[in-house]
């Protein structure tokens, strides 16, 4: 039930430190229930990649959008999670458009 | 940015068949103004005509001196083009109907900082003016600018070219400053002259320019460009199922990292593909590269503008290249037309709603007047609902469009941002521990909201940054909650909004507002109702200033202690409706603040009775002309 929007083209900030708070290549940046369409402003632009995620839902994924907030509640980092982009961009992923959930687990990694 | 003058060229003349000349600009840059005045001998119109140089418009209209002499017959047009870079010494040629080997002569006079789009030229259009008799002037028309900042120019011709040099002159205190004088024994001869000066918009009556010599008959236009001044360009998408974005978080993302410095540009010749929004542009000169925005293209062979934020360099004139696309277009000029955007998203009337927050807005640069703006389309929020006055006011997304998020421990909507501003959108975080709004960025503004939140330890709104919120409903429905709403440092302002938690919570809420932080928070026409008269107004060490709000109580200056149920239609979380009713002690007891209550939560105009209502809500009777009606009637 799940479709993951991946980002998957640099995203930089003007300063480092801003980069941090925007998404960059690998990071989930929505789930959606696998049949919203993604419309055009985001799909034309060939900036995301699409993976769907049959009979997942929703819950299974959402630490992959958790943000990373200081103890006031302020945003430190837009993503604590992020896929391995070097992966999805090997032959082994590269032309893949579904995935199970075990799959995109060995591909989560920590954000550095 | 002012208008000033650049040059002129040298004046061409033609006195011979066929009467066409070319006339050479002087050096100048894209996005000047580039004004051609001509002068022809032959007035007879109907065969003789000026022509419009080509790439022109003429503005004002042509007009004509028929002098006592023949030799002093001069009829008038003025011409004027946008320049790209590529006029910068280029011919330009002049030319009139017919075969007379009268004079015809041209000059073009170049001006910097004008408007960038549109006519540059004040809604008052060009004045002539005109003298037949022998005299020592070039006479010049009253001319009344609408705009208050212009730069008015007087542009005029005289039969003689023979006059002593040209000179400023002054007219109602402006001094114009001569800026061309030329002379030509072409023809019959002639003599031109060009004035202008800064004005603040006041009306300036005839004059005439001192222009001593033998022959008669002179001409004389006057006319006003507009100067330059930047404003941002606001970028409106959709958002939804048949929307450019699916989601509001696709829509965030698709925004620009500085959109202080994102601008909009004149461009042309779209080919071989159409620009995608979200792709990356490469400048092929210079290399600068960009996120385009938006534009008006949609494909090859169409298309005027492109709207970008910038990643790297400085965009200038030339092509540009789509990353993905390989769409190319020509940017027009050097310079921009807008500089800084508004990234604006309106959601269509439907429920987003899934797991984690739905909307981060972060990682932008902005300002006052650049900044990341989330409402509605028209027509989809609960404020445009048919019955939006006898709907409860909760979270419905029947109403209108809505946000949910559906986990636990989490928030609906997260302004990391500053400036980023939320309105007329319903926010509901119904699990456990989670919040509406999650507010840190510095100076937002939240208006015409309905959130609902769970969070008991942040509060249903978390709002920490230095900003505004007005007009908006904020429900707790956590049981034993610290607050409502929790602060945070700075300066906040709260306008007429309903702060409530629902009365049959197993627990109210600790207090109303929560700010541990310090920082000074204005509460003004707010309704703070805990469900619990033994709670607190407030919590923290921050200093509140109350004005006329109404709380369930007591003991806090400047809120007045009333009965929670007598207030509101239903005060039950299942059954929640937060809109006033009828005695309520709320009603017209508020303090007129037209700049931020003009209206309340749904649109209706304050005050609807006596004075302004407390709360988000103003009452109005329903009904209650329908029974007088009736009572009418018996």
């Amino acid at each position: 039930m799940a479709r993951l929007v991946v980002r998957t083209q640099p995203n930089p900030g003007k300063t480092p430190e801003q980069s941090l708070l925007r998404t960059q290549e690998g990071d989930v940046v929505d789930i959606v229930n696998d049949g919203v369409e993604i419309r055009p402003g985001t799909l034309n632009s060939g900036h995301y990649r699409i993976i769907d995620l049959p009979g997942i839902p929703q819950e299974a994924l959402v630490h992959l959008k958790a943000a990373v907030f200081d103890t006031e509640g302020g945003l430190v980092r837009r993503r604590a999670k992020t896929l391995d982009i070097d992966a999805l961009r090997s032959p082994e992923w590269a032309g893949r458009s579904e995935m199970t959930l075990a799959e995109v687990a060995t591909l989560t990694k920590m954000r550095a | 940015m002012a208008v000033t003058f650049v040059a002129a060229s040298t004046v061409a003349a033609v006195a011979a068949n066929p009467p066409t000349v070319n006339l050479t600009l002087p050096a100048l840059n894209g996005l000047d103004i580039i004004i051609i005045d001509i002068s022809s001998n032959n007035i007879v119109e109907a065969s003789n005509e000026i022509d419009t140089p080509s790439g022109y418009t003429e503005f004002g209209t042509k007009h004509e001196v028929d002098g006592s002499a023949a030799a002093d017959d001069r009829r008038q047009g003025t011409f004027w083009k946008r320049a790209v870079a590529a006029d910068s010494g280029a011919t330009v040629t002049i030319s009139r109907q017919g075969t007379d080997t009268t004079l015809l002569a041209g000059v073009a006079s170049v001006w910097r900082g004008a408007v960038r789009e549109g006519s540059p030229f004040d809604a008052t259009t060009a004045t002539n003016a005109s003298n037949s008799a022998t005299g020592d002037i070039i006479s010049f028309p009253a001319y009344d600018p609408v705009a208050t900042d212009v730069h008015v120019v007087y542009t005029g011709w005289k039969a003689d070219d023979a006059t002593t040099a040209l000179a400023d002159f002054t007219n109602d205190s402006t001094t114009f400053t001569i800026r061309n004088d030329q002379e030509g024994t072409t023809g019959n001869d002639f003599t031109y002259g060009l004035w202008s000066a800064n004005r603040t918009g006041a009306p300036l009556s005839a004059i005439n320019a001192t222009a001593t010599g033998t022959d008669g008959a002179c001409l004389g236009k006057a006319f006003a460009l507009i100067p330059f001044v930047n404003s941002s360009v606001t970028v409106t998408t959709t958002i939804g199922s048949s929307g450019t974005y699916s989601t509001p978080q696709l829509w965030e993302d698709g925004s620009s990292a500085d959109l202080t410095t994102a601008e909009k540009s004149a461009a042309g010749t779209f080919a071989v593909a159409a620009l995608q929004r979200g792709e990356t542009l490469t400048w092929t000169t210079g290399g600068a590269t960009a996120k385009l925005l938006e534009t008006d293209s949609t494909g090859a062979g169409n298309g005027t503008y492109i709207t970008y934020g910038i990643i790297s360099g400085t965009p200038g004139a030339g092509t540009v290249t789509g990353g993905t696309s390989t769409g190319t277009c020509v940017s027009t000029y050097a310079d921009p037309l807008n500089t800084g955007v508004i990234w604006r998203g309106e959601c269509q009337n439907q429920e987003f709603s899934g797991a984690g927050t739905q909307l981060t807005v972060s990682g932008s640069t902005s300002a006052s007047t650049a900044y990341k703006e989330c409402t509605t389309v028209a027509g989809a929020s609960f404020r445009d609902h048919a019955n939006k006055l006898t709907n409860a006011l909760r979270y419905d997304s029947a109403n209108g469009c809505g946000i949910r998020v559906t986990g636990s421990d989490s928030e609906v909507v997260s302004m990391n941002e500053s400036n980023a501003r939320l309105s007329s959108i319903q926010c509901q975080a119904p699990t456990i521990n989670s919040k509406a709004l999650n507010i840190s960025g510095a100076d937002p503004l939240v208006e015409f909201c309905l959130c609902e939140g769970t969070d008991i330890a942040q509060g249903a709104v978390l709002a920490q940054g230095s900003g505004i919120l007005r007009n908006t409903v904020i429900i707790q429905r956590g049981s034993a909650a610290a607050s409502i709403l929790r602060g945070g440092i700075g300066v906040g302002f709260v306008y007429n909004c309903t702060l409530v938690a629902s009365d049959d919570l197993a627990t109210a809420p600790t207090a109303v507002l929560e700010c541990s932080a310090g920082g000074t928070i204005t509460v003004q026409n707010c309704g703070l109702f805990a469900g619990d008269s033994t709670k607190a107004v407030t919590a923290g060490s921050a200093t509140f200033n109350f004005t006329t709000c109404y709380s369930d109580i007591s003991g806090t200056s400047g809120v007045t202690q009333t009965t929670y149920g007598n207030e509101f239609q239903n005060v039950n979380d299942a059954t929640r409706d937060f809109r006033l009713k009828t005695g309520a002690a709320q009603i017209d007891t508020g303090t007129t603040d037209a700049t931020n209550a003009p209206v309340d939560i749904v649109g209706t105009t304050r005050p609807k009775q006596a004075a302004y209502d407390v709360g988000a809500w103003e009452f109005q009777a329903l009904g209650s002309s329908m029974f007088l009606t009736l009572g009418v009637g018996r």
